[in-house]
C-alpha cells in the first residue's frame, strides 16, 4: 500500500497568512510610523507660521521701543551737556568773584599796598593762589586757573596748574602775557557777568599737540573794577574729555554717543581715532559718515547702515553756550538693531528653541503612543487571526470586545468568526481523528522505512517487474553517480556495463520464475557502471518483495573498488615482496656455493694427494681418517653442485624453446642405460609431445625425476612408466614408478629443499633433487604433485606449456 | 708440418694466483711424470710481460703451453686470453683454460676468444692427474703447431 504525502499541501487560511505577511513587509514604514510622521509634519508647520507670526509683531514694537529709548537717551545727553557747561561757567564766574582779585587790583595801582588794609600784593597774590588751589582739589576735571590782568599786556598774575594729583602753583618767571590769544580778545569784549566757552580743541604746548591727546575747552570771564573799567579776567581750562565721558555715562548699555563740533568734526566718538581729525590732519565728520544727517540739519531720527550692520541712530544739535546762540554741537546716539529673538529672549534664545522644538518632539511622540495604542490593537487581532491560522485555541480578544469604538466592533465580529472556525475545526478534527487513527501505524512504518532508505550506507535500489528502476536511495546515488531523479523510471540496465545486458536479462528473467528463496539474497561480486561510463566491483543481493499486490526487487549494492583496489594493493606488495626476497635468495645461494667450490676444490685435491702419496705408508688409522676427509669433500661436492644446480634453476632466465620431450628421454635413457640395467628395470613411455619450455631445465626434470625413481626403487625389478595428456594449453605428464613410495603426509614435504625422508645411509641424496623439479615446473607456470599408488610405488604428475606439435 | 715435440722438456707458462692451485699443478705434472719446466706467475700483467720478455722477465723462454685461470687479480684471464690470441706471434702458443669457473658465460667467451681448450679444475687430485695427462696428451696429439 502506497501512501501518498503531499509536503505542500498547507490549509488555505495559513497560505493566505503567509501572503499577507510577505505584502505587509514590502512597506517601508507602519501605520503608527505614517501617522506620526504626519502629525510631526502638521506640528511644524504650524509652530513656523506662529513663529514668523511673532517675529513681524515683535519687530515692530522692538522698532518703537528702541527709537523712545533712544529719543529719551537724547534727552538725558543734552540734559547732562547743559548741566556740564552751565557748572563751567558759575566756577568761572565765582572765581571772578573772590576778594583777593579786587584786593590786588588795588594793591597795583596803589604802589603794591592794599590802601584798604595795607596788604601787599604779594599776600593777596598769594591768597587767591591759595582760593585756587583748593578749588582744584574739589573740580579734579579742572587743568588750569588763571587771573590774567589787563595791565601789563594781559599778564598772568596767578596760575595754578592741575596734573594727576599734583596742584602746583606756576612760579613768577613762567608767567606770560596773553593779550593776543583769541579767548582774551574776546572775553574783553564780554560784558560783566558773561562767561566765553572756547572751541573744543586737543591742547597744544608751546605750538605742539600735547600727547597724549587731550581734548580741551576753556572758561574765561571779564572782570571789571568798581570804576566799571575792563581789568582783567579769570580763565579756566577743563579736560574736555572728562566732560564727555559724564555725557556718555548717561547712556544704557548698546548706546554709544557721538559729538562733534558745529563744522560735523568728531570730538567725541566710540572710535577714538576719529576725532579731532581738523587738529590731527585727517578730518571725520558725521555728515561723511551718515550722509543722511547732511539733508536734514542734523536732526535725524533712522536706521543707518554702520561697519557693525544696520543701527538706529538719533541726532540732534544742541545749543553749546548761552551766550553765543549761535554755537551748537552735534550729539548723536548710536544703537544696534535688535532681532526679535536677541531682544525678546536674550542668551535664552538657544535654549528657547530647544523647548520648542522638544515640544513639537514630545507632540509627535505622544501621537505616536496613541496611534500605537490604536494600531497595536489592530495588530492584536491580525496577531489572533495569524494564531486561529496556525491552530491557536486560546484566543482571547476582551479586552478589545470592550472598547466602544470601531475596534470594538471589529473585534466583536472577530470572536464571532473565531467561534464558527473552532466548530468546523471540532467537526474537522474527530473526522481526522478516526482517519489518523487508522493511519498512524502506517505512517510510522512508512517513516521508518524512509529513514532506513535515506541513511543505509548500501545502496538501496528498488526496481519493478520490468526492471523499472522505482526508487533509488542517496547511497545508490553517490555509488553510481546519479540523482534519484535520473534514474527513476529507467531501466536497470543503466547500471550495469553494456556487455553484461543479455547475461543480466536472463538473470532477470530467471530471478521472476524462481520460486526458490535460496537464489535470492546472496551477495555476487559483479561489475557495475556509473554514471560516467566507469566501471566498478559491487556485491550485490536481491530481494524479492510484495508492495501491494506488486511484485518488486529490492537490489543490496555495496561498492567493493575501494576494498579490491586494497586487496589488489596488499596482495601486489606481497608479490613484490616475495619475489624480491626469492631473488635475494637464489642470489646468494648462487654466490655461495660457487664461492664455496673453490676452497673445497683445494681441500679435495690435498686430501687426494694424502691418499695418494702416503696410503699405506702411515698407520691404518690415517688411511682411515683420510678416507673420511675425502668422503666429506665428496659429499659437500655433491651438496654444493645440487645447491648451485637449484638455485640455477631459480635464478636464471629461463627460455623459451620447442622441446621434443620423448628426445629428451631418449637421451636421459641412454646416460642413465647402466644404472636402470642394474636395477633391472624398464623404461616405458607413451607418445610425447613438444613442449615450450627451457630445453636444460626440462632435461633436469625429467633426469631428477628418474634418478629418483633408481635410487628409490624397491626390490621388485624397476618399472617406469611415462604418460603426456592434453590439457588446454598444457600437457599433463604423469610418472609412474613402482619403488617404495612416499607417504601421503610427505607428499608435500618431500618437495622442501633440503629434504630427506630417509637416512643417508640408506640412500644418498641432498634432498635437492625434487625441490629442483618444483621449481622448474613452477617456473613454467605448473605445479608438480605426487600421490602414492596402491601397492606401491608413487606417481608424479605436473605440466608443462604445449610446443608446436609437427 | 712441424714435430710436435722438442728434445727438453716443455716449456709450461701457468697463469694463477692460488697458491694451493700452482702447487697442485706442479705435483700434477710431477706425478704424471711429464717432464716440464713450469713457470708460475700471479697475475695477468706478469703473464703479458713473461711473454714479451720485459720487466722482471727479460730472459724468459717462449712457453710451449699456457695454462691460464680466469679469475686473475687486476686484469681478468680473458683480458689476457684476448691480448695473447690478439697477437700474431704469440696466438700459435696453445693456451689452455683451467679454472673453476664453469658458467656457460666464461666458457663461451673463452672459445670465443679462441682458447684451445677450456677445462673446470677437477675437485680431485685423481681428476687433476686425468687433466694433466689430457694436457699433455693434447699438446702432443692433437694440436697441430704452425
Amino acid at each position: 500500500m502506497t501512501i501518498e504525502v503531499a509536503p505542500n499541501s498547507q490549509p488555505p487560511v495559513e497560505d493566505a497568512l503567509q501572503a499577507g505577511r510577505g505584502r505587509g513587509q514590502k512597506h517601508r514604514f507602519g501605520l503608527s510610523a505614517k501617522i506620526s510622521i504626519w502629525t510631526m509634519l502638521f506640528g511644524f508647520v504650524t509652530a513656523i507660521g506662529v513663529v514668523i507670526l511673532m517675529y513681524n509683531t515683535s519687530a515692530r514694537t522692538i522698532s518703537e521701543i528702541e527709537t523712545l529709548a533712544n529719543t529719551e537717551a537724547m534727552q538725558r545727553v543734552a540734559v547732562r551737556l547743559n548741566a556740564t557747561t552751565e557748572q563751567f561757567r558759575q566756577d568761572a564766574l565765582i572765581l571772578s568773584k573772590t576778594p583777593p582779585i579786587q584786593g590786588i587790583l588795588r594793591s597795583i595801582s596803589n604802589d603794591g599796598i592794599d590802601p584798604f588794609d595795607g596788604s601787599s600784593r604779594q599776600l593777596w597774590q598769594d591768597r587767591l593762589a591759595q582760593i585756587f588751589e583748593s578749588f582744584l582739589e574739589t573740580r579734579q576735571e579742572y587743568l588750569q586757573v588763571r587771573f590774567i590782568a589787563d595791565a601789563g599786556g594781559g599778564m598772568e598774575i596767578v596760575r595754578v596748574e592741575q596734573s594727576g594729583d599734583v596742584i602746583r602753583r606756576s612760579p613768577a618767571e613762567d608767567l606770560q602775557e596773553k593779550a593776543v590769544e583769541p579767548y582774551y580778545r574776546a572775553t574783553a569784549g564780554l560784558a560783566e557777568g558773561k562767561v566765553y566757552l572756547s572751541r573744543i580743541n586737543l591742547n597744544k604746548e608751546f605750538g605742539v599737540l600735547e600727547t597724549p591727546y587731550r581734548p580741551t575747552i576753556r572758561a574765561a570771564t571779564p572782570i571789571y573794577s568798581d570804576a566799571g573799567k575792563f581789568v582783567g579776567m579769570i580763565v579756566i581750562n577743563a579736560d574736555a574729555g572728562v566732560f564727555f565721558s559724564r555725557i556718555a555715562a548717561v547712556l544704557q548699555k548698546g548706546q554709544s554717543l557721538l559729538l562733534a563740533n558745529d563744522a560735523g568734526d568728531y570730538l567725541y566718538h566710540p572710535d577714538e581715532g576719529l576725532t579731532f581729525g581738523f587738529q590731527r590732519g585727517q578730518r571725520h565728520r558725521i555728515q561723511d559718515q551718515f550722509p543722511a544727517l547732511a539733508g536734514s540739519g542734523f536732526d535725524f531720527t533712522g536706521k543707518v547702515q554702520g561697519e557693525d550692520g544696520e543701527q538706529h541712530l538719533f541726532s540732534q544739535r544742541v545749543a553749546f553756550d548761552r551766550d553765543q546762540p549761535d554755537r551748537f554741537l552735534t550729539i548723536g546716539v548710536l544703537s544696534p538693531v535688535h532681532s526679535p529673538f536677541n531682544q525678546i529672549f536674550g542668551k535664552y534664545n538657544g535654549l528657547v528653541i530647544f523647548i520648542t522644538a522638544a515640544w513639537v518632539l514630545l507632540g509627535a511622540v505622544f501621537s505616536a503612543f496613541r496611534t500605537g495604542h490604536l494600531v497595536r490593537s489592530l495588530k492584536e487581532l491580525a496577531a489572533a487571526a495569524r494564531r486561529l491560522g496556525q491552530g491557536a485555541q486560546d484566543i482571547d480578544l476582551s479586552n478589545l470586545q470592550k472598547r466602544d469604538d470601531e475596534i470594538g466592533d471589529l473585534a466583536q465580529s472577530f470572536v464571532q468568526m473565531v467561534d464558527k472556525i473552532h466548530a468546523r475545526e471540532t467537526q474537522l478534527l474527530e473526522q481526522a481523528e478516526a482517519l489518523s487513527q487508522s493511519n498512524s501505524g502506517l505512517s510510522l512504518l512508512n517513516t521508518q522505512l524512509s529513514a532506513v532508505m535515506e541513511n543505509a550506507l548500501d545502496g538501496l535500489i528498488v526496481i519493478d517487474e520490468k526492471a523499472i528502476i522505482q526508487s533509488f536511495n542517496p547511497a545508490a546515488c553517490h555509488m553510481f553517480g546519479y540523482t534519484a531523479k535520473e534514474v527513476i523510471g529507467e531501466h536497470a540496465s543503466l547500471l550495469v556495463p553494456e556487455r553484461f545486458h543479455t547475461r543480466n536479462e536472463n538473470y532477470l528473467q530467471e530471478l521472476l520464475s524462481a520460486n526458490d528463496a535460496s537464489m535470492f539474497a546472496v551477495g555476487r561480486e559483479v561489475l557495475a557502471r556509473r554514471k560516467d561510463g566507469t566501471e566498478f566491483p559491487i556485491e550485490l543481493g536481491i530481494s524479492p518483495m510484495f508492495v501491494g499486490k506488486k511484485r518488486m526487487f529490492l537490489g543490496m549494492t555495496s561498492d567493493l573498488s575501494r576494498r579490491k583496489a586494497i586487496e589488489r594493493q596488499k596482495e601486489q606488495r606481497f608479490i613484490e615482496d616475495l619475489r624480491r626476497s626469492n631473488e635475494e635468495l637464489s642470489q646468494f645461494a648462487y654466490v655461495a656455493s660457487h664461492d664455496l667450490q673453490e676452497p673445497l676444490r683445494v681441500v679435495g685435491s690435498y686430501v687426494d694427494l694424502l691418499a695418494r702419496r702416503y696410503q699405506g705408508k702411515l698407520d691404518a688409522e690415517a688411511d682411515e681418517f683420510i678416507a673420511y676427509a675425502v668422503d666429506g669433500v665428496t659429499r659437500m661436492k655433491a651438496l654444493i653442485n645440487d645447491i648451485l644446480g637449484y638455485s640455477r634453476v631459480s635464478h636464471n632466465p629461463i627460455s623459451q624453446e620447442q622441446v621434443d620431450t620423448s628426445a629428451v628421454l631418449a637421451r636421459i635413457e641412454r646416460s642413465l642405460a647402466s644404472r636402470i640395467e642394474e636395477a633391472d628395470g624398464k623404461l616405458e613411455h607413451g607418445t610425447l609431445p613438444v613442449v615450450l619450455a627451457d630445453s636444460v631445465q626440462v632435461e633436469r626434470l625429467f633426469r631428477n625425476l628418474i634418478d629418483n625413481a633408481i635410487k628409490y626403487r624397491s626390490k621388485n625389478p624397476l618399472s617406469i612408466h611415462i604418460e603426456a595428456n592434453s590439457q588446454g594449453d598444457r600437457w599433463a605428464f604423469s610418472m609412474r614408478d613402482n619403488g617404495i613410495g612416499i607417504d601421503p603426509q610427505f607428499k608435500d614435504k618431500v618437495f622442501g629443499i633440503f629434504t630427506r625422508l630417509h637416512g643417508r645411509d640408506a640412500y644418498a641424496g641432498t634432498g635437492i633433487g625434487l625441490a629442483s623439479c618444483r621449481r622448474i615446473v613452477e617456473r613454467h607456470g605448473g605445479e608438480i604433485t605426487v600421490e602414492q599408488v596402491p601397492g606401491g610405488g608413487s606417481i608424479f604428475r605436473f605440466t608443462l606449456p604445449k610446443g608446436q606439435s609437427n | 708440418m712441424q714435430a710436435a715435440r722438442g728434445p727438453g722438456p716443455i716449456e709450461i707458462l701457468l697463469v694463477e694466483d692460488n697458491p694451493a692451485d700452482i702447487r697442485l699443478t706442479i705435483e700434477g705434472f710431477k706425478e704424471a711424470k711429464i717432464a716440464n719446466n713450469l713457470t708460475a706467475v700471479m697475475n695477468g700483467q706478469e703473464a703479458l710481460d713473461f711473454l714479451y720478455k720485459r720487466a722482471d722477465h727479460v730472459d724468459a723462454v717462449r712457453p710451449d703451453l699456457i695454462v691460464l685461470d680466469l679469475n686473475l687479480p687486476g686484469l681478468s684471464g680473458h683480458e689476457v686470453l684476448k691480448q695473447i690470441k690478439g697477437d700474431p706471434d704469440l696466438k700459435t702458443i696453445p693456451t689452455v683454460v683451467l679454472t673453476s669457473s664453469e658458467a656457460e658465460n666464461d666458457i663461451a667467451k673463452s672459445y670465443q676468444l679462441q682458447a684451445n681448450c677450456y677445462i673446470v679444475k677437477p675437485v680431485t687430485f685423481e681428476g687433476l692427474m686425468s687433466v694433466v695427462k689430457a694436457i699433455d696428451n693434447f699438446w702432443f696429439t692433437v694440436v697441430v703447431l704452425p
